[in-house]
């Protein structure tokens, strides 16, 4: 196989996304869309910003909705430093850039996180490559003896000249060129310029109003367009700027640029936008920049104002006081056998659904009715129950676990019946030769709760949700509680002959995560099942 | 707050028409493209002697205090460009970051191993990764929008969020927000815009400010002419005391795009590959000038050279023939080749599969593309030299002698000295010029002169936003409560006004 071909491979994993209607942002949006559920369609556009995969998802108690990030709000509760995992307080944020203020700092090469080192010997100020470097902050007489290391790309602060007397307070030791830097000195001369002027010109004069009527400003005035006298051009003119900083084009860049031999001497733009007080072209003008600081957030539920996810405030630790997610309160769908896909050759699938809740519940699983350019969809048993979860299958030993569970699954179209999941087979027939097979499968899940009577709330929830349940199967019982939501598959590519099969297709999904309790499914390599 | 200031306004003014108090827009009856087979209004025609009062909506307030905290008062400043976004805080000297959005098609979720063909993963640095296929966040024509506008709001909702939420660590509701924005931007992205800021994000108020104008004020001067450069398209506008004047507004497609088509065709003429285990050098297959690569290449290794000595004599830049352009340029050219390696990634891993050999003349001579205009499309400098031809004469000299050039494209090393260069040569040779010759010897940058380069020319227009936004006055601003769906345009009159009255003053 050429070399050329191999790039061609695209590496797209099976999936299954889970689409949220998000339906109180769609309802503000109004004029944008007007996508009814059943005209669900996987190849529109906007179906990436719609579906996600389950852990991505919410799920809100109260509305008995599925949330995603689109229909959440979000509230900073938090900031810290990704890497000393300090918090900052929220005051001095902003005056720090949203950056780390104590020792973090990033490689200007790599972008990966830089220690602080020691040089083994006190050493004289290191003599820059580029003369055109920053001067470093703390040059002593005897040689600062730390600087900055990556340990990725080998780059380290000694280069450009930068070293420091103290391992601590980095940043602070950096504050002063920074506040040195000609554009801040610039932008606020401007803005004492700027500010000074209109200070001299009350509105009532309105000869430069039209500076800072900021819609205004569009609006032409022509009335200075032929007629306008020289003295009344002066006096409507500012007065004249005198600039406080000046920087000139990085010197001898053409020169460089045209005799360039290593294309690492110039900077990506990754690079430079991590550097935006020059965005320098050359390597060696770039700095270590401090680590931008990341956020806890408290997120809730757009509709109903409910805390979905609360974190612990503090920066170390991982806990969450409050935690509704998805992948704890609805069906989770997995792939767990996916053999090749040939065209026009039939092929069956195993998709494993696992119960996350305490009631049994029964699922019901509705294809779409238009016809998929992709292939032929079947399921055979679009309609089962799934036994409830429990802690102590994680434990029980994987083969008492498939004993117990085995004898159950004689129904046709079901492929195992294990602890709290069940597995179903879908037999697929790809009709076209595509990058990838997907369809959509609208998934109707009904929870028979049989423990308590909590009418009201069960009343309203079912309201809600029987809205939304295309299939027809609203519940009028009061104990039990009923949700749609569409998901996409994908299944990957579909090849057109089986002579290229190597097998590395087979295993690669089922690298898709099978979950988080239960035994890993073991989808055998074709999806036959063996039931009896 | 608002004051008409008319006590000093010129005595001929024929078609006032402010209708609406609380806005300062005014009615100018000029042609906007935003239909699909329009292209951008290229001869906006002056409104002869109209429309014309400035309305005065400034007015200091001195009770403002700067916190110690910096909190509170800051607004947001976004300037939402076609490949970038520039968001940041106003007050500050520079933007906090400049997110790439082109390599933001989300093919799947933000998982860092994806890779399609062309897709790109772009590791920020920082909290958060863009990944997914290259795609340009919008296009000046709407018509261009085969899914309608739903994606672009999908996806503009999407990037904001990500930028406040991960980037500039603020909650959208308590800040208000400037924005920049360019006087071709279709209306209906302005309100696609608009739309997602107060519906999604729920902004409490959005100022709109004309770029150019921004962009000018970073220089502290109020007059001259603002050539941006950008990636879609260049737009020269002449803007006199501090007044854009719109209506000599001039654009052509010469610009970013142009330069990316014009690199992938060299490239893919001109160029060639190895790829191991062949040692022999092939030609470059289109596949691996994948957009990101081509980026890539025009931000690092294309630079502009001066005039060509033989083109020079001629007079006139002709257009050349790709085929013919390796035999005019690879003789003369002292450029090395440049050994660019093509990398796929797979599995999150970055992994080299070949080498792109790039002539030296196609980086010298790649961005000629931008200079050779025709009857169809100007050249960069002829767009402004056709813009100085509009304008009323005794405006050309101040304007003439404080050019700015401001945009992503202006950042090729030796842009501006070629541009100055070619300049000259278009007002001594080009005969459609010979009224502005007397202007050659007043042609003057302002980045020669006062601050230099010290606001980088793509973030003029931010740094200038910014300045706006920290002065202590109020500016005119759109509030959350006040929004019903439209935004103030210099297309359209006033706030108030529906819908068919924006189509009435486009036709």
């Amino acid at each position: 196989m050429s070399s050329s071909s191999q790039t061609e491979i695209r590496h797209i994993r099976p999936y299954v996304h889970y689409q949220c209607s998000c339906p109180d942002v769609n309802k503000s949006s109004v004029s944008l869309e007007l996508e009814k559920e059943e005209s669900f369609n996987v190849n529109s556009p906007r179906i990436q910003f719609s579906t996600f995969s389950i852990s991505k998802l919410y799920f809100c108690n109260d509305c008995h909705q599925i949330r995603c990030p689109r229909c959440v709000q979000e509230e900073i509760v938090s900031y810290y430093c990704p890497n000393c995992l300090f918090e900052v307080p929220t005051a001095s944020v902003k005056s720090e850039r949203n950056r780390c203020a104590r020792n973090c700092f990033q490689c200007p090469i790599c972008q990966n996180t830089l220690s602080v080192l020691p040089s083994s010997e006190p050493q004289p100020p290191p003599s820059p490559i580029s003369p055109t470097t920053v001067p470093a902050p703390t040059v002593s007489a005897t040689g600062a003896p730390y600087y900055l290391s990556c340990g990725v790309c080998r780059w380290d602060s000694q280069e450009i000249g930068m070293t420091f007397e103290k391992a601590t307070g980095l940043a602070l030791q950096l504050q002063r060129t920074e506040d040195e830097r000609p554009d801040v000195k610039e932008f606020d001369h401007l803005k004492d310029h700027f500010e000074k002027h209109m200070r001299l010109n009350t509105p009532s004069t309105a000869l430069p109003s039209s500076l800072l009527s900021i819609p205004g400003m569009s609006s032409f005035s022509s009335r200075y367009g032929g007629m306008v006298s020289n003295n009344q051009q002066k006096s409507d003119d500012i007065v004249p700027y005198d600039a406080v900083a000046k920087v000139e084009i990085e010197s001898g860049l053409v020169d460089d640029l045209v005799q360039l031999k290593d294309v690492n001497q110039i900077t990506t733009v990754t690079q430079r936008i991590n550097q935006l007080s020059d965005q320098p072209y050359k390597v060696e003008r770039l700095q270590p920049q401090r680590i931008h600081l990341r956020t806890k957030r408290v997120k809730r539920c757009r509709s109903c104002r409910h805390i979905l996810i609360k974190p612990e405030q503090k920066a170390q630790s991982t806990k969450f006081k409050i935690k509704l997610v998805a992948l704890n309160n609805i069906p989770k769908i997995t792939i767990a056998s996916l053999p090749k896909l040939i065209l026009n050759q039939r092929t069956q699938i195993v998709l494993k659904f696992s119960n996350p809740l305490d009631e049994e519940i029964s699922v019901d699983l509705t294809l779409q009715d238009e016809i998929n350019e992709c292939g032929k969809v079947n399921i055979l048993a679009p309609r089962f129950n799934i036994t409830p979860y429990d802690g102590l299958w994680e434990y029980e030993e994987q083969d008492l676990v498939a004993s117990k569970s085995r004898t159950a699954s004689n129904s046709i179209g079901i492929y195992e019946r294990r602890g709290d999941s069940t597995s179903i087979i879908v037999e697929i027939t790809p009709l076209a030769e595509v990058e990838e097979f997907k369809f959509p499968l609208l998934v109707t899940y009904t929870s028979k709760n049989n423990e308590n009577d909590g009418a009201t709330t069960e009343e309203k929830t079912n309201e809600t949700s029987s809205s939304k349940a295309t299939s027809g199967d609203s519940v009028a019982d009061e104990s039990t509680r009923t949700l749609s939501f569409w998901t996409v598959l994908g299944l990957g590519p579909v090849i057109k002959t089986p002579s290229g099969i190597t097998g590395t297709m087979v295993t690669g999904p089922r690298s898709e995560p099978s979950g988080s309790k239960g035994p890993t499914s073991r989808g055998s390599s074709s999806g036959n099942s063996n039931r009896k | 707050m608002e004051e008409e200031s008319n006590s000093s306004s010129a005595p001929n003014r024929p078609t006032i028409d402010i209708s609406d108090t609380s806005s300062t827009q005014l009615t100018i009856q000029t042609p906007r493209s935003t239909t699909p087979n329009n292209p951008p209004a290229r001869n906006v025609s002056p409104v002869p002697q109209s429309s014309a009062t400035s309305s005065s909506i400034l007015s200091v307030t001195s009770t403002r205090r700067p916190s110690i905290y910096g909190t509170g008062e800051d607004r947001i400043v976004l300037d939402i460009g076609s490949l970038y976004i520039k968001a940041g805080f106003s007050g500050e000297s520079r933007p906090r970051h400049i997110v790439p959005v082109y390599a933001g098609n989300m093919k799947v979720h933000w998982d860092p191993d994806f890779n399609g063909s062309g897709g790109v993963v772009k590791a920020c640095g920082e909290s958060c990764r863009v990944v997914g296929e290259f795609a340009e966040l919008f296009d000046l024509e709407i018509g261009n929008y085969p899914d309608g506008l739903d994606v672009l709001y999908d996806r503009l909702a999407h990037y904001l969020r990500e930028i406040y939420f991960r980037y500039l660590l603020t909650d959208p509701k308590q800040r208000k927000v400037v924005l920049c924005e360019s006087p071709m931007l279709p209306l209906k992205l302005k309100q696609l815009i608009a739309k997602v800021l107060f519906e999604n994000l729920q902004v409490p108020s959005i100022s709109f400010a004309p770029s150019h104008m921004l962009a000018l004020l970073t220089t502290g001067r109020t007059t001259g002419l603002v050539i941006d450069v950008g990636y879609l398209e260049t737009t020269v506008l002449p803007t006199f005391s501090a007044r854009p004047l719109t209506p000599y507004i001039r654009t052509t497609p010469l610009a970013g795009r142009a330069l990316t088509k014009r690199l992938k065709e060299l490239l893919s003429t001109f160029g060639s590959m190895i790829i191991p285990p062949s040692t022999k050098e092939s030609p470059v297959h289109a596949k691996y000038l994948t957009p990101a690569v081509l980026e890539d290449i025009k931000t690092r290794f294309i630079f502009v050279s001066p005039i060509m000595v033989s083109a020079a004599s001629i007079g006139i830049a002709e257009k050349t023939l790709v085929e013919d352009m390796e035999e005019k340029y690879a003789t003369v050219s002292s450029a090395t080749n440049v050994l660019y390696p093509i990398t796929i990634s797979k599995s999150g891993r970055e992994r080299q599969i070949g080498t792109l050999i790039i002539p030296g003349w196609i980086r010298e001579r790649c961005a000629e593309v931008l200079f050779e205009g025709d009857e169809d499309e100007s050249s960069v400098v002829g767009c402004a030299l056709e813009c100085l031809l509009k304008t009323p004469i005794h405006l050309r000299r101040p304007l003439a002698s404080a050019i700015l050039l401001v945009g992503g494209t202006t950042l090729l090393p030796n842009f501006q000295s070629r541009f100055g260069q070619e300049l000259l040569r278009a007002l001594h040779t080009d005969r459609r010029f010979k009224s502005l010759s007397g202007l050659a010897d007043h042609i003057e940058f302002l980045e020669d002169n006062g601050s230099g380069k010290v606001f980088v020319a793509n973030c003029r227009a931010w740094v200038g936003g910014s300045l706006i936004g920290s002065l202590k006055s109020t500016v005119v601003e759109i509030t959350k409560d006040k929004y019903n769906g439209q935004v103030p345009d210099w297309t359209t009159a006033n706030l108030s006004k529906s819908d068919d009255s924006d189509e009435k003053a486009r036709d």
